[in-house]
């Protein structure tokens, strides 16, 4: 059993969730309540990820990621190694995959979240950020958690962008899935099975956490 | 310290709302913007809370200018200190009741706040529920918390839109009952929105008649109200100032002018009280007959007669102007003319007394 | 607020799962290998770590093309072992690859693999065992990345059955891949290196054929040591055993030819 490839996911796929929830909760609100001229463009754009095959994905993430992008030199630059083939590049091209997971359950619950409660607090002396924060946030904890979910586990079944943005390099960027995939090819169908067993138990698990806590809560309408 | 209104917004199918009058603040003062359902009141409401913006004109708040034409952008809601009570509760459903009470609370110091929640969950009779998520209270309550919470950041304004509309009459009388007070107490102006005539005129010191989006008329309730410029479900016939002469078995003895009426009770404890008596309820006749059901009867002049479809509009005048509707043929058969004098019988169950809260 | 809770949680996970298990104290060498190589150079590994106490070696495998473009692309490997000449001697061209340039390892064979259960007789029909229509599918690697690809084609074409067999053929991303399609029973035949053919799993279930050397252009398995690499000692080493006699027995064992 590669312990060494399932923590790899697991750390990958925590530390995408983490660095997704600042980044997807500020993007939500303009997305959610946004009445400006870009707001669909914006739309379009995080929804990218989406829609395209994960190998177009990693091709252009390559593009703009590698040693000859603008970004992938500066990064050389400060830290003195590459950006592709590295756990940071994976990670970078993991939050730009997840994106979509994330933002889309968001939205969708914040634009779920009554007009009204977001018009009293206004009333009541709160800026645009205090609603946000104080109202309209915890209202939309459902489509918060199931983002954080979402995108978790698409994370840690990551194959396509991680192959070619990673590279498949033992103890830095061979993934769970990507470990899966090698063992099948060198023929080891029991170590295959064991892997994914595990991944799909992992799988469960997190779901069951998630649903225990949803039944926990009150039920707000 | 005076709030001036003057503003006009129109809407993509077709209706101009336009508001334009002054208001105190700094004291209290009730003030009910009336009118039919779908006349513009919420807007008005919504624009003076700057919940919507208008298209043209102005809201100055003393030296503050909420909103000016000429400006880009208006002062946002969360700057302009303003309650504002909706028809439907709008509870946080995530904050316990005392949480919503606290909401606008947030730059107070821990204990100041503490005490106003305090405060206010005591001056709405809210002491049991503090505690309990919105989810867990009635209609009524829900409604004392929302006028609490509103209430609980000393609001130079207190904007309500019809905020017993939802409630069933059970819940909606003690409250209606102890609004004024409340708001009386804490010395903070507030604009009612209400379409219930009876209620226009038990809580309000000034009204503001609307009528097709625009403020026509501007004065006392029970004039505006008995006047023919409002609207006919909304008139109340004759409305009277009376004072209670005497109560006995479920009747008021009330002193009207120089007139003596009985009318049904309608509980509580009052001296002074508005009798609205509709043209419906009054019958004529020419001289003295027998005895007749109708206690309430004495003489008036005619003091004019107008066509109403079928029926006449008798006004009379017994040293208290009211009318008289009856059919054009009853008017023929009297021979009825203005300057006689005739005798007016109202029966007592006519009669709507609205008692005035001290 | 529930959220609340779960975000400590998260962070101890991420913590935890942040510091790394073992401290490295061996040097790892990161060496990418062709897909055929999968079978021997595990126990070539296993041989030179036996020697080399302070190494440890880091096994990526894949088609020789694909792992060309991820060095192109900055891939940080210390070795390179392709399936071919012309992949190193891109590399070299790019300026990649270190001074002493690219050295030959092992010459690889291609070769026939067919399910044994058939009723097909391998040994003496050779090529004419592909026309059989018992044959619904043939696996070999992708040509345009993987040189024995590369080299089946060609084979094919030598045959003069290419187009015949064209449209039953599958096209693997690599020789492995290749291979495991045949294990996987997703093709009746295969055309994979003679080293994968001897794997057990393999070689119980079907019947192999040495393609004729003349097929096809001589398949010289050509290594390099990359010029980026922190550990050019060691790869050197590496190189050293891999050429020695005991690197090269190995080979022999597992069906390559001599470099």
């Amino acid at each position: 059993m590669d312990w060494e490839a399932i923590r790899l996911s697991l750390r990958l796929a925590v530390s995408s969730a983490l660095l997704l929830a600042p980044l997807g909760i500020l993007l939500a609100w303009p997305l959610a309540y946004g009445r400006f001229q870009g707001r669909i463009l914006l739309e379009a754009i995080s929804s990218i990820p989406l829609v395209l095959p994960p190998t177009v994905l990693g091709f252009y993430l390559i593009v703009a990621l590698g040693p000859r992008s603008p970004l992938g030199m500066a990064w050389e630059h400060l830290t003195g190694s590459r950006l592709v083939f590295s756990f940071q590049g994976l990670l970078l091209a993991q939050v730009i995959t997840n994106l979509p997971f994330f933002l889309q359950p968001l939205v969708a619950s914040l634009g779920g979240v009554d007009r009204r409660l977001l018009e009293v607090a206004s009333t009541l002396g709160s800026g645009r950020t205090g609603i946000y924060l104080r109202v309209a946030l915890p209202l939309a904890w459902r489509g918060l958690l199931s983002g954080l979910i979402l995108s978790f586990a698409h994370a840690m079944g990551e194959f396509g962008v991680v192959l070619m943005v990673g590279g498949n390099l033992p103890g830095k960027t061979r993934t769970a899935s990507l470990a899966l995939f090698d063992q099948v090819q060198a023929f080891d169908m029991a170590g295959a099975n064991r892997t994914a067993l595990l991944l799909l138990g992992f799988a469960v698990a997190v779901l069951a956490c998630t649903a225990w806590l949803r039944s926990r809560e009150r039920a707000w309408t | 310290m005076d709030l001036s209104a003057q503003f006009a917004k129109g809407f993509p199918s077709g209706p101009v709302i336009e508001a334009g009058f002054d208001l105190a603040l700094g004291r209290f003062g009730l003030t009910v913007l009336f009118g039919p359902s779908g006349c513009g009141k919420t807007t008005v409401l919504r624009c003076l809370a700057g919940l919507e913006r208008p298209d043209r004109g102005s809201i100055r708040a003393g030296d503050e200018t909420w909103f000016h034409s000429d400006r880009t952008h208006q002062l946002p809601a969360d700057r302009r200190g303003i309650g504002y009570v909706f028809q439907e509760p709008a509870l946080f459903p995530h904050l316990s009741v005392a949480g919503n009470i606290a909401y606008g609370l947030r730059g107070w110091p821990g204990p100041a706040r503490r005490a106003r929640v305090e405060e206010m969950v005591r001056l709405m009779g809210l002491g049991e529920f503090a505690q309990r998520g919105p989810s867990e209270v009635s209609g009524g309550q829900k409604q004392r918390v929302a006028l609490a919470r509103a209430l609980a950041p000393r609001p130079r304004l207190v904007l309500l839109d019809e905020p017993f509309a939802a409630l069933d009459r059970v819940a909606a009388e003690p409250l209606r009952h102890n609004l004024r007070q409340i708001l009386q107490s804490l010395g903070v102006p507030a604009i009612l929105v209400t379409h219930d005539p009876q209620e226009a005129l038990a809580l309000g010191d000034r009204m503001l008649l609307m009528a097709e989006g625009r403020i026509i008329r501007d004065g006392a309730p029970a004039e505006l109200l008995s006047a023919a410029a409002a609207a006919p479900e909304a008139q109340l016939g004759a409305v009277l100032r009376a004072r209670v002469a005497g109560r006995a078995e479920g009747l008021l003895r009330l002193a009207v002018g120089r007139v003596e009426l009985l009318a049904p009770d309608p509980g509580g404890s009052f001296q002074e009280a508005y009798a609205c008596i509709r043209g419906e309820g009054v019958s004529l006749e020419q001289g003295p007959h027998g005895l007749l059901s109708q206690r309430n009867r004495f003489t008036a002049t005619i003091t004019g007669i107008e066509p109403l479809g079928a029926l006449r509009r008798v006004r009379l005048d017994a040293g208290v102007p009211f009318e008289a509707l009856i059919t054009t043929w009853a008017c023929a058969d009297l021979a009825l003319e203005p300057g006689q004098q005739i005798q007016a019988l109202i029966k007592a169950s006519a009669i709507q007394v609205i008692p005035i809260e001290a | 607020m529930k959220l609340r809770a779960l975000l400590p949680l998260l962070f101890g996970c991420f913590l935890a799962l942040g510091l790394p298990v073992r401290a490295q104290t061996r040097t790892q060498v990161a060496i990418a290998a062709a897909g055929d190589l999968r079978g021997v150079l595990e126990e070539l590994k296993a041989g030179f770590e036996a020697g080399h106490p302070d190494a440890q070696l880091q096994l990526s495998f894949g088609a020789s093309g694909s792992l060309t473009a991820q060095i192109l692309q900055g891939a940080p490997f210390d070795l390179f072992l392709s399936a071919d000449e012309g992949f190193p001697a891109q590399l070299q061209k790019a300026g990649l690859v270190s001074a002493q340039g690219p050295f030959v390892y092992a010459t690889g064979c291609l070769t026939l693999w067919v399910r044994k259960d058939l009723g097909l007789d391998l040994a003496k029909d050779g090529w004419k065992v592909l026309a059989s229509a018992k044959i619904q599918k043939i696996s070999t690697a992708n040509p345009q990345v993987a040189p024995y690809g590369r080299s089946a084609e060609a084979a094919l074409r030598y045959a003069k059955i290419y187009d015949q067999v064209k449209p039953r053929l599958v096209f693997a991303d690599n020789i492995a891949q290749a291979a495991q399609f045949l294990q996987a029973g997703a093709a009746e035949a295969g055309l994979i290196s003679a080293a994968q053919a001897e794997n057990p799993k393999l070689s119980e279930t079907g019947q192999t054929w040495k393609v004729p050397a003349d097929a096809y252009p001589v398949l010289r398995q050509a290594g390099v040591i990359l010029q980026r690499s922190q550990c050019q000692d060691l790869a050197r080493s590496f190189q050293a055993y891999l050429t020695g006699k005991a690197g090269q027995d190995l080979l022999a064992r597992h069906g390559y030819g001599k470099p």
